[in-house]
């Protein structure tokens, strides 16, 4: 396998500071797409049942066709790694192109399983976006300002999701389209991207690498398995890590909450709808809080507390039945434990160097990550279903899961490197020494 | 790490999955609670009406209870005919059964019925059999509708609802609190250990 440089010569020194107006812009542009990655996926998540209806499919099909629908999160590391050879501006660019297309043929689908089709494509297409957005944002904004950034782009990501709540609250789905109106919603990125398409430049960073490939101090294509090689080796397992412990209990939370709510703690339809609006709209305010958090004090201290208020309040809200309690729990819930997202997106960007960084990000992202994505959901269902599982209860069976999240602590306090206030090329030259713990 | 590496990685991670499967499995195997078999037979009924699903619906519904799935169908108190093509229950709750350990079992239930754009909240009681190793429902009936009390005979003994202060029909025991802690220490520790693996080819790496 052959080596990659990772010295002066790719990383160089910082690039020159990037004007003030383009980096406004690329946030604009960016926040686009973190907000259709929390639409879109709310979209299936809420109106699963229309979407059945339409199809006459029984609950055995649907539960089957989620899985390719799933997997395209995972094809969407196939994608992202491409940036780190093509570049980030044209990926991001076909990606906007590929999740309309593919979003825009879901409102036109004919039976279940072309559904299935362009929702797996809209996935792969979405993924990509996504993890392409945080590397480019890591990449071109200046140290001190990153973690602002990150925060307000995934604040965009819960916004997605309430924009959903909001749609269905104003009736969208009662409308003759019914569920297909909502994914024609998801031709304005193409509308944007179009009108600004030409503004959008590539990252300095990866020009830096471009300049270095061509002058041949650098390969050309990275191999697949080069974020696994030993330099790299040690990070990929620790940020891979805490991301995969710290999904399995939250997406096994989220994605049974409203159920739980319902049938556990004998909420009404309506009750679950308005919380669900009102805590993520106040809740996501954690994501930047948590930019600015990792800014003052850091990425190990943030993390930190962000874990621990996470796995504190949803064990409140997976065990409390008092709604008041309940409605506190879920906003401060969703405030910590989605909230350190952008912390999160740091650890799996800041630590790798600028020819693997996107390849690194989407080993974790879409090979760790959606590891708790898949069994965090299937475990809290099949242990806590309510007539066959070992525990058969949701409450009881998340809130165990939120073991898991546990670790998490340890493995940051221990191990994690502090990259505050740190350019990307500092990062790389005190690698060595910031590895100790 | 070389492609042979990677290959036996994943090997593992599938040979884990895969026992992690058989685990669950095993876990789960001789659970048969009359809650949960009332609750799928309330979601199914409530399903037989909404568009798309009815055959599927009334399907599940009869196989969980056939006698009691003709009865509550047709009638119209129960299971309304103007949802607008949406499920017949917004949402519902199953109380605490009594007599889960013998042969027959019963518990409270609650829906919110809907009535065109209306809902009307529905308590009764649901009556199940054991058959075999599972759960049948027998029959269910309504002890009140929306302010209208009706008969209630037996009802008062059944545990109330989770949401009215009843307990939950079920939770996980004293010792899996403490095994769960237990497993959390041990990923602690593999978590550890593979990082410091990982570690040791990083350092010598940069030492090279």
């Amino acid at each position: 396998m052959a080596d990659i440089a990772v010295d002066a010569t790719t990383e160089g020194g910082p690039p020159g500071p990037v004007d003030e107006s383009y980096l406004k812009l690329l946030l604009v542009l960016l926040v686009s797409a973190a907000f259709f990655e929390g639409y879109d996926g709310s979209i299936l998540a809420l109106l699963l049942p229309d979407i059945q209806s339409t199809f006459r499919v029984s609950e055995a099909v649907l539960g089957i066709t989620r899985i390719p629908i799933e997997l395209g999160l995972f094809v969407a590391f196939f994608v992202t790694r491409l940036s780190d050879r093509l570049g980030r501006r044209p990926v991001l660019l076909w990606s906007v192109v590929g999740y309309t297309v593919f979003t825009a043929a879901t409102a036109f689908s004919w039976d279940i399983w072309s559904f299935a089709f362009f929702q797996f494509g809209s996935r792969v297409f979405l993924g990509a976006e996504y993890a392409i957005g945080v590397t480019m944002i890591v990449e071109e904004f200046p140290a001190g300002r990153r973690g602002r950034a990150l925060g307000t782009l995934l604040t965009f990501a819960a916004l997605g999701t309430i924009a959903v709540g909001l749609l269905i609250a104003a009736g969208l789905d009662e409308t003759d389209l019914g569920w297909r109106a909502f994914y024609l919603v998801g031709l304005l990125p193409l509308l944007l991207l179009s009108f600004y398409r030409r503004r959008l430049r590539e990252t300095q960073r990866f020009l830096q690498l471009k300049a270095a490939r061509d002058a041949g101090h650098a390969i050309k294509e990275v191999p697949f398995l080069e974020p696994w090689k030993a330099q790299y080796r040690r990070n990929l397992v620790l940020v891979g890590l805490i991301h995969m412990l710290r999904s399995i209990p939250l997406f096994g939370s989220t994605a049974w909450w409203a159920f739980y709510a319902e049938r556990e703690r004998g909420f009404t339809s309506l009750q679950v709808s308005i919380y669900i609006i009102s805590a993520y709209g106040l809740g996501c305010i954690g994501y930047y809080v948590c930019g600015r958090a990792m800014e003052r004090f850091g990425r190990r201290p943030t993390a930190m507390v962000y874990f621990a208020g996470g796995i504190i309040f949803s064990i409140v809200l997976f065990q409390v039945s008092g709604a008041v309690i309940s409605f506190f729990a879920l906003l401060l819930a969703v405030f910590f434990g989605l909230g350190m997202g952008p912390v999160m997106g740091s650890f799996a960007t800041e630590l790798f160097p600028t020819e693997i960084r996107g390849q690194a990000a989407a080993w974790i992202r879409n090979w760790f990550e959606i590891a708790g994505y898949v069994f965090g959901p299937a475990l809290v269902g099949v242990l806590g279903d309510h007539s066959t599982g070992a525990i058969g209860n949701i409450g009881d069976t998340v809130t165990l899961l939120m073991v898991l999240q546990l670790p998490t602590l340890w493995l940051v306090w221990r191990y994690m490197p502090e990259t505050k206030g740190l350019e990307l090329e500092e990062v790389m030259a005190e690698e060595p020494r910031l590895m100790l713990p | 790490m070389s492609n042979k590496t990677f290959a036996v990685g994943i090997a593992v991670c599938l040979a884990l999955m895969i026992a992690l499967g058989f685990g669950l499995n095993a876990l789960n195997r001789g659970h048969s609670r009359p809650e949960g078999v009332a609750e799928d037979w309330l979601a199914a009924v409530g399903d037989s009406v909404r568009k798309g699903v009815e055959g599927d619906a009334t399907r599940r519904a009869e196989e969980i209870g056939p006698t009691a799935t003709e009865e509550a169908i047709a009638s119209d108190v129960f299971v309304a005919r103007d949802t607008k093509g949406k499920s017949a229950f917004a949402d519902l709750e199953v109380g605490k059964a009594v007599g889960a350990n013998t042969n027959d079992a019963a518990a409270r239930f609650r829906v919110n019925s809907r009535r065109g754009d209306d809902l009307i909240e529905i308590e009764g009681a649901i009556v199940l059999k054991r058959v075999g190793g599972d759960w049948q429902v027998l029959s269910a009936f309504p002890t009140k509708i929306g302010d209208r009390e009706l008969g209630k005979q037996g009802y008062d003994v059944l545990p109330k609802l989770p949401s009215e202060g009843g307990p939950p029909p079920s939770s996980a025991s004293a010792s899996l609190w403490f095994i769960a802690l237990g497993v959390g220490v041990l990923v602690t520790i593999a978590a550890s250990a593979l990082v410091n693996w990982a570690g040791r080819g990083s350092a010598l790496a940069m030492a090279r």
